[in-house]
């Protein structure tokens, strides 16, 4: 018991002495989403890019064609407003999590 | 053809199906580490018990010129035996047939000794080492498996399932062990995934190697899929074993009594418990002070070490054991140890299993990703599987008993049968410091010295209500015992429980928070 690598615990303000499991140190750590943020959901290939940076845009206008799971997809704007970063080219395979753009909201 | 001649003849052909796959084919699975279908039954069994039954099946593959190959038993091994003098029935899929893969009437032959098991009410073990469905087959693979489902789930909690994965079982292979009660895994041998590698590198252009995808290791610390973990084939054998002679043989009976014996000596429950009560303490050295000869047979002993669940025995009568590990994350419950305490509970419920619940835990681990991953509905499956087990269930509070985890640990209120406290109790809303910072928020802002006023009121809060006795007042707790007392009690509570007699309202069944 005397050679572990114990941690600290705080619950209810009390720091508890004990080991963390792998799954705990390795847990997601959240932060607030950004909304101008536009995020893969999937994997997959960039087929067509429809925007570049300062077109303006309204909700629901094609963003650009993402194909992930043998399935073209359709991005649509979630939000009217400009497009103010474009991180993406046609052809782009790109991972999960991935901004391929950001759009300010209109006010 | 004579007598002599037909006996000869059955002997030609028995030697000609026992062959399995053939020479090379057996070497090469002794060659990655494995055994055959049938030198793994008999390491299991009893020597020379082992009945084999559907030797001379033959395969319904007809399409894509399959008709004239040959496939000894159809790739699997069925037939019935004992484990130390009680009868089970088994399945040991044959990898060396066709890669073990399952045809219709592969299916066939599992779903005929899954029926004896069920009629016959005796344990069921099936070992799965198997490439998945032969594709040659098509639909008719679907069906079999959909037959292998449908049996695990209707013998669910009648006779105990246990599944081995002994090789690769992957695709939708993997729901009949996960609808099984136990699954044993082997280093480097296990290999269990719904979509592999290959699939997840073409669709999602992410490398991993199997053994990182869904290895042993990963089912017995990550994923909790797998209940007990072995380095070897031989270890994996004998710890089915020992599990087995734990068990009853079905849900009509109880397990067997053996002779008793008194924990052994080096177990002191005197010399466990740290003064300071936010040390921990490795809670399994309680529970071997408290069983026959310490003995304890750890369920999924590398996964949510936060609760510690398994087997033990008292008076020579199988009882299972949850106990929080104040040693992981401080023994709070989450989705995982919820999940795995739940299950358990509900195992001992089904099997006539009589429950301990040895509790210390400071309440719920707080973090984004617990409540974002649906800590209400998997704590709730703690109450519901509680609340609703019918077996005797007895609560031994040695430290912390803190608000909500309090009342999930088998509490008075969830109707638990006995519940005593160790002098060392704190049964309380919160914690000390949590608490006094709520109660005595003003107290302490407006106070000149407000550290010294904190320190102050915790002190009060501690003194107050850290104790068992408030709990004892309202007769939340029956007794408050020495530790050292806690196995008689333990004893005479289980002996005065014996003929528990408890009725549900009438109901098709109820809906657990799954």
């Amino acid at each position: 018991m005397e050679n572990k690598d114990y941690k600290t615990l705080l619950i209810d303000d009390t720091a508890y002495k004990t080991l963390y499991t792998k799954k705990y140190e390795n847990r997601a750590h959240w932060s607030p989403e950004d909304a101008r943020e536009i995020k893969t959901g999937i994997p997959g290939t960039v087929i067509q890019l429809n925007v570049k940076v300062g077109d303006t845009v309204s909700l629901g206008d094609t963003l650009c064609l993402f194909e992930a799971m043998k399935m073209e997809n359709i991005v649509r704007s979630p939000h009217a407003g400009t497009v103010c970063a474009v991180n993406i080219k046609e052809g782009d395979k790109l991972p999960k999590g991935f901004v391929m753009m950001m759009i300010d909201e209109e006010k | 053809m004579n007598r002599k001649d037909k006996s000869e003849n059955l002997n030609e052909r028995k030697e000609q199906a026992m062959h399995g796959g053939g020479e090379r084919a057996i070497d090469k699975q002794h060659a990655m580490g494995k055994l055959t279908a049938r030198e793994r039954i008999n390491k299991l069994l009893d020597e020379e018990s082992f009945h084999e039954y559907d030797l001379f099946i033959q395969h319904d593959a007809r399409e894509f010129n399959m008709a004239n190959k040959e496939m000894p038993g159809d790739g699997v091994v069925i037939g019935t035996g004992t484990v130390a003098g009680r009868p089970i029935a088994i399945f040991a899929q044959d990898f060396t047939v066709a890669g073990g893969s399952l045809g219709l009437m592969h299916a066939r032959k599992i779903t005929k000794i899954m029926d004896y098991a069920m009629n016959m009410r005796i344990p069921l073990v099936g070992i799965n080492d198997s490439g998945g469905a032969r594709i040659q087959e098509g639909v008719n693979a679907l069906a079999g498996y959909g037959e292998i489902f449908f049996r695990n789930t209707m013998a669910s909690g009648v006779i105990p399932q246990i599944s081995v994965i002994l090789g690769p079982c992957a695709g939708g292979a993997v729901y009949s062990p996960a609808l099984t009660d136990f699954v044993f895994v082997v280093e480097n041998v296990s290999k269990m995934f719904i979509t592999g590698p290959e699939v997840i590198k073409t669709v999602l252009g992410e490398e991993i190697s199997m053994e990182d995808l869904g290895g042993a290791r990963v089912h017995s610390e990550i994923t909790g899929n797998a209940h007990i973990y072995s380095q070897n084939e031989d270890e994996c054998f004998s710890k089915i074993k020992q599990l087995l002679v734990l068990l009853p043989d079905s849900n009509a009976e109880k397990a067997a009594t053996v002779a008793v014996k008194n924990p052994k000596p080096e177990y002191s429950i005197k010399k466990i418990m740290p003064v300071n009560s936010n040390e921990p303490y490795d809670v399994r050295e309680v529970i071997r002070a408290i069983s026959d000869d310490s003995c304890f047979y750890e369920i999924q002993e590398l996964w949510a070490g936060n609760i510690v669940v398994g087997f033990g025995r008292l008076e020579g009568n199988t009882v299972g054991f949850i106990a929080n590990q104040p040693l992981v994350l401080a023994g709070v419950l989450d989705c995982d140890s919820a999940d795995k305490a739940a299950r358990f509970i509900r195992f001992c419920d089904a099997f006539n299993i009589p429950i301990i619940t040895l509790e210390d835990l400071p309440g719920y681990l707080p973090g984004v990703d617990q409540e974002h991953a649906g800590v209400i509905r998997h704590g709730a499956k703690v109450l519901y599987a509680y609340s609703e087990a019918t077996v005797p269930r007895i609560t031994v509070i040695l430290r912390k008993a803190y608000g909500g985890g309090y009342i999930a640990m088998n509490s008075r209120h969830l109707q638990a049968d006995f519940v005593f406290a160790w002098p060392t109790a704190e049964i309380a809303v919160m914690g000390p410091e949590g608490a006094a910072n709520i109660i005595f928020r003003k107290e302490i802002t407006e106070a000149t010295n407000p550290d010294e006023m904190r320190k102050q009121k915790v002190e009060e809060y501690k003194e107050k209500f850290a104790n068992p006795y408030v709990a004892a007042g309202r007769g939340y707790v029956d007794a408050v015992i020495e530790p050292a007392q806690t196995r008689e009690y333990v004893l005479h509570a289980l002996s005065i429980a014996k003929n528990k007699t408890v009725e549900h309202p009438a109901k098709k069944h109820g809906i657990p928070p799954f």
